[in-house]
């Protein structure tokens, strides 16, 4: 299923395929490409505000157990943050998006149409999400995150816990796609953490990462641990 | 010498504000932390060579330089830069360079390794190659 998901938002086509397939020309277009502008309205994005907890964590964290180093994907918000282009399909039901960071693959559950709620124990890397529109908005709420070091920041270790929480709000202004979102952690986080970010339309196809796990793993030779070595 | 490193210091912060503020910060951060590279102006190499491997590809992307040292031995170094997907943006893309090509590449290493990050490549006709910038290139240092 997910070989076969990954195949149908690999193609160019779909992204024209799944305008023609989204429910109502009331839903706003946000199928295509996406390529990086800048902040939301020019807005510089601040950065997360950790409680005492998250704040211990990031100080205690060393950097050779990055999960990078082995290729597992960074989850949202980092993800979004960092600066790769991703393409975006709208379906009747579900929203896909595929970023150009690690392959990652993301599906927006459509509420109304009876997709069912992730099972008690289903933590994943990049949550469970479900979208509505909104007037001209994608909404979308994720959950049931795994625990994660990398919890808003994909350089900076913050973790996010099972509880944390992320919504976004995607709208369109012409040729540009906007974002603005808030991610939510009582455990890590002392405020909710806002940032938007725009994109223009990009005409080049998504370029594979395939991340190389050798390739990856190589620069956590040459980092000095903060802790003794064992004996 | 104290007083220069303090005004070096503070360049550095006031680049650091000045990169929050115009939201250059997720910009210009690598796959993972790079902090093995030396940044300092003493470390940095440029190098002719041939290139014996090309690696485009992600999370990073890796040239090996055969080179001569002062010596007479032959050394490979290994030049890492950004995936390929930043490569491509500035127009460095997998067949700019190929294997036997000489080139001169400046580089920031790991002190006392023939490891460095990639600055940027001149190759023999003199077309640059030039990575966009990353968290591993010091501040110092004018392309």
């Amino acid at each position: 299923m997910a070989v076969a998901l990954v195949a149908v938002v690999a193609h160019p086509s779909t992204y024209l395929n799944a305008q023609s397939a989204a429910p109502s020309s009331a839903v706003p277009k946000l199928s295509g490409l996406w390529h990086r502008k800048g902040p939301l309205n020019g807005k510089p994005n601040q950065p997360a505000v950790p409680t005492n907890r998250g704040a211990g964590f990031d100080k205690a964290f060393d950097d050779a157990m990055n999960p990078t180093y082995d290729c597992s994907a960074s989850p949202i918000p980092g993800l979004i943050n960092d600066n790769y282009d991703f393409g975006i399909t709208q379906q009747a039901d579900r929203v896909i998006i595929r970023y150009e960071k690690m392959d990652i693959v993301r599906t927006i559950w459509l509420e109304g149409h009876g997709h069912p709620q992730p099972e008690k124990n289903d933590y994943t890397n990049q949550g469970h999400s479900f979208g509505r529109y909104e007037g001209d908005r994608l909404v979308v709420q994720t959950t049931k995150f795994a625990f994660d070091p990398r919890g808003f920041s994909a350089n900076r270790w913050i973790p996010g816990s099972t509880m944390k929480k992320m919504t976004e709000r995607y709208w369109r202004e012409g040729d540009t796609l906007k974002l603005d979102s808030v991610s939510e952690d009582p455990l890590t986080l002392r405020e909710p953490y806002h940032y938007g970010w725009e994109w223009t339309v990009r005409t080049e196809e998504l370029t594979p990462y395939d991340c190389d796990p050798e390739d990856s793993r190589w620069g956590a030779q040459w980092h000095k641990s903060k802790y003794p070595a064992d004996k | 010498m104290r007083r220069s490193l303090r005004t070096l210091l503070a360049a550095r912060v006031t680049l650091a504000i000045l990169g929050v503020v115009l939201g250059w910060g997720a910009e210009a951060l690598a796959h993972h932390s790079t902090t093995y590279y030396s940044k300092e102006q003493k470390d940095f190499v440029k190098l002719q060579g041939k290139v014996v491997r090309w690696e485009f590809r992600s999370p990073h992307s890796q040239i090996y330089l055969e080179t001569t040292d002062k010596d007479g031995k032959v050394v490979v170094w290994r030049f890492e830069s950004t995936p390929s997907a930043w490569l491509i943006r500035e127009g460095f893309k997998e067949e700019s360079l190929s294997v036997g090509d000489i080139v001169t590449i400046e580089g920031f290493p790991i002190p006392g390794q023939p490891f460095a990050w990639l600055g940027k490549v001149t190759k023999a006709d003199g077309t640059r190659l030039l990575p966009q910038r990353s968290s591993a290139t010091p501040d110092w240092w004018k392309p």
